[in-house]
C-alpha cells in the first residue's frame, strides 16, 4: 500500500496515511448483506423504535391489568353477568372493579386494532418498495451488473425484512397475547375466533406479516413501481385477513350443545359461538327463524316453537381447547403462501430482465 | 492470462434478436469483438447500441439468438465477473455517499481494486465523503465509471460514458480509461454519438442502423477498405459509369463535382478521377448519411475471408 501510494503521481494523497478502510468487526455484514443493511438501515431502525414503544405500552396495560384482576379479586368472572356466582351490582367494589376492567377492554381492542394493521403496513411500506424501488431509480441494473448473482442479491435483500419481521412480530404476538390471554373469555363481545384478537395474538399475527411482506415484494418485483406494488399489497392483506376470518370455524370440527328450548343452550365459558337454531323432534336441525323476535316474547315465542315440533336448541361453538391448534393451522397456511411467494421471486428475478 | 478462454473473444453474437413489446431492437446482429479491443459503438438513437450493451451486460435475455462474452453466457457467474457495465443513465444510489458506492462494489466483486476505483474519483476530484444525490451529473458519471474500473473486469460496457462530462474532465476520463485499459490488456466497448471523442482511440468499430450492424471490424480494416473518389459527375444524373465496378456507399454532387464514398473492388482509378483514404469520421458520416448503403461485417465469419485481407 505504502509503495503504491509512493509511486503514483499527484499531491493530493501522497502523504495521506493508510486510512484503516479493510478493517471490520467481525459482526458486520458482509457481501449483498452489506448493501441490504446499508439500504435498509433506516427502515429497520425507525421501525425498532416505534415496535419497541409499542411494546413498552402493552406491557403497561397488561401490568395494570392484571394488577385489578388480582386486588379484586375478578379472574374468570365475565363482564356484565355475574362474577363468582355474584351480581355485578351486588358491591360498589365490584362494579367498580368491572367499569375499570371496562377501560382495559376498550384499550386492548383499540391496540388489537393497530396490531392488525401492522402485516399491511410491513407489507406495503417495506414489502412493496423493496425491489420495485430498485427498478424505478434504474439501481437494479447497477447491483446485477455487479459479480453477485441476482438470486444471492435477493434472498440477502429478502433475509432482513424477513428477519426483523419475525423479530418484531413474534415480540409484539408474545406481548399482546400475555395481555389478552387471561381476560379470552371476560369480555362476551371479544370472541377468540374473530379477526381480532386472533390475527394478532400467537403464530397467526407472526405468520400474517412474513405472508404481507412477501406479497409486497411479490408485487413490487412484477410490477416494478412502487406505488401500484403498495395499493396491490394493501388490498391482497385485507382480502387475506376476510378470506381467513370466513375460513377460520371449518379449520376444526366444530362442538354442538343441545338443550330444552326453555333451558337455553350456551356454548361453555371460553367457547366461540358459531351458530345456533333449533332441533325438531328427530334431532335434525331445522330454520326456527320465523319464532324469534314475536311480539309478546318469550312465550309467544315458546307457543310459535312448539306450534312447530321445535322441542330443543343447539349451538355450535369452538371450545378455547381448539385456539393453538386453530392457531398453528392458520400460521402453517400463511408461512406455506409466504414461502411460495419467496420461491415465486426466486424464479422470476432468475428470468433476466432488467 | 486467460488466453485459452479469450480466443473465443470477448464479444461473440450470432443471429442476435431483441424484441421489446413495441418492436425489434435489434435484428439478426452478428459480430466478433477480440479480447482487449477497444471499441467504438457508434449509432443514432435507437440504433440498439444500448440492447445491445445491455444484453452483454446480461440485464437482458434475447428474444432470438445467442450471444457470448468470454465463451459464455452474459448471465453465467464466470462471465458476470469479467464484465463491468456503466448504463447510459448511470444508476447509482442517491442516498449513499461516494465511499458507501465504492464499498458497494468492493463487497459485491470478488476481484475488486480499491485503489483503482478511488483513483478515478481522485482524478475527477470528487470527494469520497461526497453524497451522490449532490453531485453533479458528471461527477456521477465518473464515479459509476470508478465502480466499473474498481471491478477489474476483462471487458468494459460503457454506454455514453462522456456525454454529461465537460470537454475538460472528458479528456481527464478518457485518459484514465485508456490508461487502466492498455495496463491491464482490459476490453472496452463505448458507445457514442460523438465520433471525435475516439479519435485515436478506438481500434475496433461497431456501426449500428435500425437494429442491424451496419460496420463491424478493426478501424484500419475498414478505413483501408473504402476510398473516397471525386470526379465529374454524369450528365443528366445516376451513377456514373466509373463507379460501377464498386459498391457506392454514399454519393454527393456539388455543381458538376460528384464526390463519393466507395468500397473499391479492384483498383479504383480512373481518368480524372481523384482518389484518397477517407478518415474514420469521413466513413462513419458516409454511412450515417446513406441509411440504406450494403452493410461491411469485416469481422463477420461469413464475410471475413474476403474482406479481412484489405
Amino acid at each position: 500500500m505504502k509503495t503504491g501510494t509512493a509511486t503514483r503521481p499527484g499531491p493530493p494523497h501522497t502523504g495521506s496515511p493508510p486510512r484503516p478502510r479493510h478493517t471490520r468487526s467481525p459482526l458486520s455484514p458482509r457481501g449483498p448483506l452489506w448493501l441490504a443493511w446499508r439500504r435498509q438501515r433506516t427502515v429497520l431502525v425507525t421501525g425498532a423504535v416505534l415496535i419497541l414503544a409499542l411494546a413498552g405500552y402493552l406491557v403497561y396495560q397488561r401490568t395494570g391489568m392484571a394488577a385489578l384482576i388480582h386486588d379484586r379479586g375478578v379472574a374468570d368472572c365475565r363482564i356484565w353477568r355475574e362474577c363468582n356466582g355474584m351480581p355485578l351490582d351486588s358491591s360498589d367494589e365490584l362494579s367498580e372493579a368491572f367499569v375499570r376492567l371496562e377501560s382495559y377492554r376498550a384499550a386492548l381492542l383499540d391496540a388489537a386494532r393497530l396490531l392488525l394493521a401492522i402485516p399491511a403496513v410491513i407489507g406495503a411500506f417495506v414489502g412493496a418498495p423493496l425491489i420495485a424501488r430498485e427498478f424505478e431509480s434504474g439501481t437494479a441494473a447497477l447491483v446485477w451488473s455487479q459479480s453477485v448473482g441476482r438470486v444471492r442479491w435477493l434472498i440477502a435483500t429478502l433475509a432482513l425484512p424477513v428477519v426483523a419481521t419475525l423479530a418484531a412480530t413474534s415480540l409484539l404476538a408474545a406481548l399482546f397475547t400475555w395481555w389478552w390471554w387471561p381476560v379470552r373469555g371476560t369480555f362476551p363481545d371479544v370472541h377468540w375466533g374473530d379477526t381480532l384478537p386472533f390475527d394478532v395474538v400467537g403464530p397467526a399475527f407472526v405468520s400474517l406479516s412474513l405472508l404481507s411482506l412477501l406479497l409486497g415484494t411479490a408485487f413490487g418485483l412484477v410490477l416494478r413501481r412502487t406505488l401500484p406494488a403498495m395499493a396491490c399489497t394493501l388490498a391482497v392483506t385485507a382480502g387475506v385477513v376476510y378470506g381467513l376470518q370466513q375460513l377460520r370455524p371449518h379449520l376444526l370440527p366444530r362442538l354442538t350443545v343441545t338443550a330444552g328450548v326453555h333451558v337455553h343452550a350456551e356454548a361453555p365459558f371460553g367457547g366461540w359461538y358459531i351458530g345456533s337454531g333449533y332441533l325438531d323432534g328427530t334431532g335434525a336441525r331445522v330454520d326456527g327463524s320465523a319464532c324469534e323476535g314475536l311480539l309478546g316474547g318469550w312465550p309467544a315465542i315458546f307457543r310459535c316453537l312448539d306450534r312447530r315440533h321445535l322441542p330443543q336448541e343447539y349451538e355450535d361453538y369452538h371450545p378455547i381447547g381448539h385456539f393453538w391448534s386453530m392457531q398453528w393451522m392458520q400460521a402453517g397456511i400463511c408461512l406455506a403462501v409466504a414461502v411460495a411467494l419467496a420461491a415465486f421471486c426466486v424464479w422470476w428475478i432468475g428470468r433476466r430482465r432488467a | 492470462m486467460t488466453d485459452e478462454i479469450d480466443a473465443a473473444g470477448a464479444l461473440e453474437a450470432s443471429g442476435l434478436g431483441m424484441k421489446y413489446r413495441r418492436g425489434w431492437a435489434l435484428r439478426d446482429v452478428a459480430c466478433h469483438l477480440p479480447a482487449g479491443r477497444i471499441c467504438a459503438l457508434v449509432g443514432p438513437n435507437g440504433s440498439g447500441k444500448s440492447t445491445l450493451l445491455s444484453l452483454a451486460a446480461g440485464l437482458l435475455t434475447p428474444t432470438t439468438g445467442t450471444l457470448r462474452v468470454f465463451g459464455r453466457p452474459p448471465a453465467a457467474p464466470a462471465a458476470r465477473e469479467r464484465v463491468a457495465f456503466v448504463a447510459q443513465d448511470k444508476p447509482l444510489y442517491p442516498r449513499f455517499s461516494v465511499a458507501d458506492t465504492l464499498r458497494l462494489g468492493r463487497e459485491l466483486n470478488p476481484r475488486w481494486d480499491q485503489k483503482a476505483a478511488e483513483r478515478v474519483v481522485e482524478e475527477a476530484e470528487v470527494p469520497l465523503s461526497a453524497r451522490v444525490g449532490s453531485l453533479s451529473g458528471g461527477q456521477r458519471t465518473c464515479v459509476a465509471l470508478a465502480l466499473a474500473l474498481g471491478k477489474r473486469a476483462d471487458l468494459l460496457l460503457l454506454d455514453e460514458p462522456m456525454s454529461d462530462q465537460d470537454p475538460l474532465r472528458r479528456h481527464r476520463m478518457m485518459g484514465v480509461l485508456m490508461a487502466e485499459a492498455a495496463e491491464r490488456g482490459t476490453g472496452v466497448v463505448i458507445s457514442t454519438h460523438v465520433l471525435a471523442e475516439l479519435d485515436g482511440v478506438c481500434d475496433h468499430l461497431l456501426l449500428m442502423g435500425g437494429g442491424r450492424i451496419r460496420l463491424a471490424g478493426g478501424t484500419d480494416e475498414i478505413q483501408a477498405a473504402h476510398r473516397v473518389i471525386t470526379g465529374p459527375s454524369a450528365t443528366g444524373g445516376g451513377t456514373p459509369a466509373a463507379l460501377a465496378r464498386h459498391t457506392v456507399v454514399e454519393t454527393r454532387t456539388t455543381g458538376r463535382q460528384l464526390t463519393a464514398l466507395i468500397r473499391p473492388e479492384g483498383t479504383p482509378a480512373g481518368d480524372g478521377w481523384i482518389v484518397t483514404e477517407p478518415s474514420l469520421e469521413e466513413v462513419l458520416l458516409g454511412y450515417l448519411r446513406a441509411p440504406d448503403a450494403p452493410p461491411l461485417l469485416a469481422d463477420d465469419p461469413r464475410t471475413a475471408d474476403t474482406e479481412v485481407g484489405a
